[in-house]
């Protein structure tokens, strides 16, 4: 029933409540976690920054489970470009001092797919800020009336699934 | 920024803090197990584990370690463990145990559950390269069959003469006879060397010198016996060619029926090894009695080896940055960078042990166990990090009866490892050694008394050398059949071993891991040799000389067979081709004689004509 009641609330905040920067924010990070591995020392700091930052918390728990999801699925890319990363002869000295240094090994950054997940979720922060903003923009000022106009959604809507969905939402009101 | 927030992480710390302290023990405990079976392949528990957060110390009841290959046996289990952990390295992510001692150690003691865990493939180690080794040379070991000797075998029951090399090229060869004479008639009855024969035969006769009258016309005539001597001669060249080609065939043949003798040597000695006539030498008798035991004991050493080059990388292992193309989803790969600190993954500078080995021991009944006290130091999974070598030096005793020392260094800090095992023991009671004979004239077991010895196993890279020196007084070997037995060979071996009082070993394996070599001799061996060279080498004649003529005799008639057809094939080829060959020849000289006719003529016409000449120039310079 918790994850019922989380899509209801993560709906409820793409039509209003939060700013869409604030939901980007929160979205950004969320992906960022839920792409690395699980148990990891930056995972644990990107967590308190999640708290620290006034970023919607709805949004990043959201994209946690999505880019999980994702993460699964590429994790042979994501291996192959830590290795990449790992291996590169020029940044050699600077992963044989952090891998002295105290502490920073407890990030298991010489983990391929540690490493591999960080560097991209580093690289795609960006642009899931700016699309999951955009998104909710165009979301508020009207796509949500022309997504309940398409045949599918209509389809769905009339569906006991759509039932469900609104008692959802009823719950969250 | 949410000031909210720190308090909630303070309150969530604080509470993880306390579930965590208070669940640390199970947690520990259930990852230490975990790790371990991952590694092992069997399942490894750990009973009532406790660590104390304030001094970095942990303690537990009793290991188990489930022997992957038998999973209701543990390869070892403890007694009570304690050890203490350094604090600093814990900051890098290692695990440093400053002292363990370890108590009770049991090896080989039953599991009370199943230890079934599942077992990630291995790829061969040092441990299967050097066995498959040594099984090959035990393979090769003398396979002496007495009872080939005592009674008139029945040869035919022993040997598959179906089987026999000889007799199977014979059968070949009968084919291959066949088809080269075949094609060889089918080419003789197309070969158009006779038409061209006939046709040469038929412009010879058609040249006629007596017709010819002037010059001009045995020119002429010349003219045509020479082309007609070229056709001949490339006629010759074309039959001298087939000559050659079906004379190749035939003497291919005939090699190949003159190798069969070869091929019946070769099937005489195959058949000796088989049934167990092999000539034999006395001096294996040390190699035919303890080949087998040595090995179980060779075995037994190199799985620790192994474990050790298993466990215990080099550099250039933990350098390796080999690409692990499709790891686990989400484990990815653990890439290694030099080291600036001395702090090695894991570490135990020191550990005092004591244990307990030998086969269903129980912590009752340590009588019969061999116990083992000791001290080992440098037991790390990243030698070269530590720079300093593993040691070990125990002592293994039994209640109120043997000791051995045993000491070890397995240095793994460099590119090569090098390991080094040394045991020695001096007046032990040795008790009974099974020696896995089955033959009723050899004895099954050893019984001895009061002994020394000395061995030494040191492996360098792939370079192995072991060797072991056993000296016993008292000695006593077991027959498993001990009635007495009214064969005469069995008597005079049975004998032999009666007689051996004190007995001295030796043995050494040598070599490159993949073909090492073995040498093992005893003062049996000499024993052997001088009383029952007599007695064996008889009879061991006597049967090699029936297997020979059997071997003959299955072999003769194919032989013959073969023999008379090649040669009635090679007749009539040849003698056709000879035919041709007379037949070209005889044409050639008729020609040639035609030609040395003309040329006489020409001479004639020529010698004529000058006179003629002169004659008519007389005339005309008369005055």
């Amino acid at each position: 029933m918790f994850f019922l009641q989380f899509i209801s609330k993560f709906i409820k905040v793409l039509r209003a409540g939060a700013t869409p920067g604030q939901i980007a924010g929160g979205f950004m990070l969320g992906f960022m976690i839920g792409l690395m591995p699980f148990m990891t020392l930056q995972g644990a700091v990107l967590m308190i920054v999640l708290f620290f930052l006034n970023v919607n918390l709805s949004a990043a728990t959201f994209a946690i489970f999505a880019s999980s999801f994702v993460a699964f699925l590429f994790d042979p890319l994501l291996h192959d470009l830590g290795f990449l990363v790992l291996t590169k002869p020029s940044l050699q000295n600077t992963w044989t001092n952090l891998y002295n240094m105290p502490v920073a090994p407890l990030s298991r950054f010489n983990n391929t797919v540690v490493l591999g997940s960080f560097v991209a979720g580093i690289i795609l922060a960006l642009p899931v800020f700016l699309l999951a903003r955009k998104g909710v923009i165009s979301y508020r000022s009207g796509l949500e009336k022309r997504i309940k106009k398409w045949k599918v959604v209509r389809w769905i809507t009339g569906s006991k699934i759509a039932t469900w969905y609104f008692k959802i939402r009823d719950m969250g009101e | 920024m949410r000031k909210g927030a720190l308090y909630f992480l303070l309150v969530l710390a604080i509470i993880s803090a306390i579930v965590l302290y208070f669940f640390r023990d199970r947690r520990i405990e259930a990852y230490i197990e975990r790790t371990a079976s991952d590694s092992n392949g069997g399942k490894v528990e750990i009973d009532n584990l406790h660590f104390s957060v304030f001094n970095l110390t942990f303690k537990f009841d009793r290991i188990q370690w489930t022997d992957p290959s038998d999973r209701w046996r543990n390869l070892f289990e403890t007694g009570p463990v304690e050890f203490s952990v350094e604090a600093t390295p814990l900051f890098w992510k290692k695990f440093i145990i400053r002292e363990m001692k370890v108590a009770g150690v049991m090896a080989g003691t039953k599991r009370a559950t199943d230890g079934y865990w599942p077992k990630a493939p291995e790829e061969p180690g040092l441990f299967d390269e050097v066995m498959e080794s040594v099984e090959k040379e035990v393979r090769a070991l003398p396979v002496f069959n007495l009872d080939a000797l005592k009674q008139k075998a029945n040869l035919d029951s022993l040997l598959n003469v179906d089987q026999l090399q000889a007799a199977l090229s014979a059968k070949a060869l009968r084919a291959d006879i066949d088809s080269t004479g075949g094609h060889w008639e089918q080419f003789l009855k197309t070969y158009d060397a006779k038409q061209k024969i006939a046709d040469l035969e038929s412009q010879v006769k058609a040249i006629s010198v007596a017709d010819v009258k002037d010059l001009n016309g045995f020119v002429n005539t010349l003219q045509k016996v020479k082309d007609l001597r070229a056709s001949a001669v490339t006629l010759q060249n074309e039959v001298a060619t087939t000559k050659k080609r079906a004379g190749g065939d035939f003497s291919r043949l005939t090699g190949a029926v003159k190798n069969l003798d070869n091929l019946v040597k070769e099937d005489i000695e195959a058949a000796k090894k088989k049934i167990g006539l092999a000539d034999f030498d006395f001096k294996n008798i040390g190699k035919l009695l303890f080949g087998n035991p040595f090995q179980d004991r060779f075995q037994g050493v190199m799985k620790y080896v192994d474990f050790g080059r298993r466990y215990l990388p080099t550099a250039q292992k933990l350098m390796a940055v080999n690409k692990v193309e499709s790891p686990p989803r989400f484990k990815g790969q653990d890439i290694s960078f030099p080291r600036t600190f001395a702090y090695p993954k894991f570490l135990i500078r020191d550990l005092h042990l004591s244990a307990a080995v030998g086969s269903a021991v129980s912590r009752n009944d340590l009588a019969e166990a061999l116990q083992i006290s000791g001290e080992a130091s440098g037991i790390t999974t990243e030698p070269p990090v530590y720079g300093k070598p593993t040691a070990f030096d125990v002592e293994i005793f039994k209640q109120n009866s043997n000791a051995y020392a045993v000491r070890g260094v397995l240095d793994h800090t460099g590119e090569i490892p090098a390991d080094t095992l040394r045991l020695s023991a001096a007046n032990f009671r040795m008790g009974k050694i099974d020696l896995k004979q089955n033959k009723s004239y050899l004895p099954s077991q050893l019984d001895g008394q009061r002994g020394t010895v000395n061995a030494l196993l040191a492996l360098r890279g792939d370079q192995l050398r072991a060797s072991i020196e056993l000296m016993v007084d008292q000695l006593n070997f077991v027959f498993a059949d001990s009635a007495a037995s009214s064969d005469r060979i069995t008597q005079a071996i049975r004998s032999v071993f009666s007689s051996v009082q004190d007995f001295r070993f030796s043995a050494t394996a040598a070599g490159p891991t993949e073909d090492l070599k073995f040498h093992i001799s005893s003062n049996l061996d000499e024993n052997f040799a001088q009383r029952m060279r007599g007695v064996i080498q008889e009879n061991l004649q006597r049967a090699q000389q029936e297997l020979r003529q059997r071997i003959d005799k299955e072999v003769a008639a194919p032989r013959k067979e073969v023999e008379s057809l090649l040669a009635a094939k090679q007749a009539m080829v040849m003698n056709e081709v000879n035919k041709y060959e007379k037949a070209v020849q005889d044409q050639l000289a008729v020609i040639d004689a035609k030609k040395q006719e003309i040329e006489k003529k020409i001479e004639a016409e020529k010698k004529k004509g000058e006179q003629k000449l002169k004659k008519g120039l007389e005339k005309l310079l008369k005055p």
